[in-house]
């Protein structure tokens, strides 16, 4: 019985999971998707049973058979010989794509924490529509490439609305790396929409009355599902907008959520059929839990490492267990 | 280098502000390819010596440049493009 590990080299959630595997008497098979195909090779034979074979780096070998668990964390793109031409590139990676991921997908009776086609549904429109659908508090939300839209959503609110990236939180420029925080809009900045037209952007109503963040941990996608909550109190003005502006300023509480608020969790799990997720929700003063997003592969050492929270090692057991 | 005129037009980008944690330098780690895991210079777990450990690193850049920080990563099938 063996377990699978898809991350770049440097991931140090991946090396606490990897650790609590290990002391779990498991056998860890650790690569990065970079490192196909020049230094991790697939050996996959269709037989009776489906794909059987091996996956290899350096002298390390697992059997695709073995396999109970893959924890897909955040590899890397695969890398391929730089004497490919851009048209020998593009075929290259499409191929990798679909011949690696094909066997793996495969696998039958192997659980996926969490398969990546899973991951790929979760854009986050996806994700607050969900969350809607299965009964959890959403902030009113609008997606749109129209100024025209953004000052009716504005008036609609009638509050503070803000700006919020769909994807990536940063961008570089400049030679330097630059964040992308959720932005309160002043008046202002209203006022001046030129922009909103060259791409989709995401606006949302901004919870004011906010008493603290919250990070959700959830391992494992059944009913026994385990879920981890702190409580993130802001410690300036920075963090209570978006509190990754200011991580030093921030303090954690173990706290417990309300039935209702698990349950509409669960049930986000079950439509995404994913077995991991790192919920951040705004818990306002009367008590209620709005979804901002899920990350299915999100960080959750600091959290553990803030409050105890057992995290990693419920992470290893659910990926010792298995599909059920 | 000039800033790209194509970054100052999008709207949200506006807003982008230094990063709070991504500027942090990271201690020095290699893959140690028997443990399957990152460690430091005397070849421990390099994982365990970082302080908050998770804010100020990992995550793949979307750009081809070092550490991001945070909780840098947007779901994909399989990444088409080398980060």
């Amino acid at each position: 019985m063996s377990v699978l590990v898809l991350s770049e080299e440097c991931d140090p959630t991946t090396d606490a999971v990897i650790e609590a595997l290990v002391e779990r008497g498991v056998e860890v098979f650790r690569a990065d998707l970079g490192w196909f195909p020049t230094s991790l090779h697939l050996d996959a034979d269709l037989g009776s049973s489906g794909w059987a074979g091996t996956l290899r780096a350096g002298n390390r070998e697992i059997t695709l058979g073995d396999l109970r668990s893959v924890f897909y964390r955040r590899p890397t793109a695969f890398t391929f010989s730089p004497d490919l031409s851009n048209q020998e590139l593009r075929h290259a990676r499409m191929e990798a794509k679909l011949g690696l991921g094909g066997c793996l997908w495969s696998l039958p009776e192997v659980l996926w924490v969490n398969h990546p086609a899973r991951q790929a549904d979760m854009y986050k429109p996806t994700q607050l529509a969900a969350g809607k659908a299965v009964g959890l508090l959403v902030p009113r939300t609008l997606v749109t490439n129209r100024p025209g839209a953004v000052l009716r959503f504005a008036r609609e609110v009638g509050g503070p609305i803000v700006v919020k990236p769909l994807g990536y939180a940063s961008i570089h420029e400049e030679g330097r790396r630059r964040a992308l925080y959720t932005h309160v809009l002043t008046d202002d900045e209203l006022a001046d929409l030129r922009g909103v037209e060259t791409t989709a952007h995401l606006f949302q109503q901004y919870i004011g009355d906010k008493a603290h963040g919250l990070r959700l941990t959830v391992v494992g996608g059944g009913e026994d599902s385990q879920m981890f909550a702190a409580a993130i109190h802001a410690g300036s003005a920075a963090a209570a907008v978006d509190f990754r502006a200011d991580y030093p300023s921030l303090t954690y509480r173990v706290v417990d959520i309300p039935d209702d608020v698990a349950a509409g969790v669960r049930a986000f799990m079950r439509h995404f059929s994913i077995s991991f997720g790192c919920f951040d929700f705004c818990v306002d003063t009367t008590g209620r839990h709005w979804l901002l997003e899920c990350n299915s592969a999100g960080q959750f050492q600091f959290v553990e490492q803030a409050t105890g929270l057992p995290i990693t090692a419920a992470l290893a057991d659910l990926l010792v267990k298995g599909a059920p | 280098m000039g800033v790209s005129r194509g970054v100052q037009e999008v709207y949200l980008l506006r807003f982008a502000v230094e990063s709070s944690a991504a500027a942090a330098s990271l201690p020095p780690w290699r893959y140690d390819f028997g443990r399957q895991i990152a460690v430091d210079t005397d070849g421990q777990p390099w994982y365990r010596q970082l302080v908050d450990m998770t804010m100020g690193t990992t995550g793949p850049s979307p750009d081809g440049t070092g550490s991001t920080g945070n909780e840098e990563w947007t779901p994909d099938y399989m990444p088409d493009e080398r980060a």
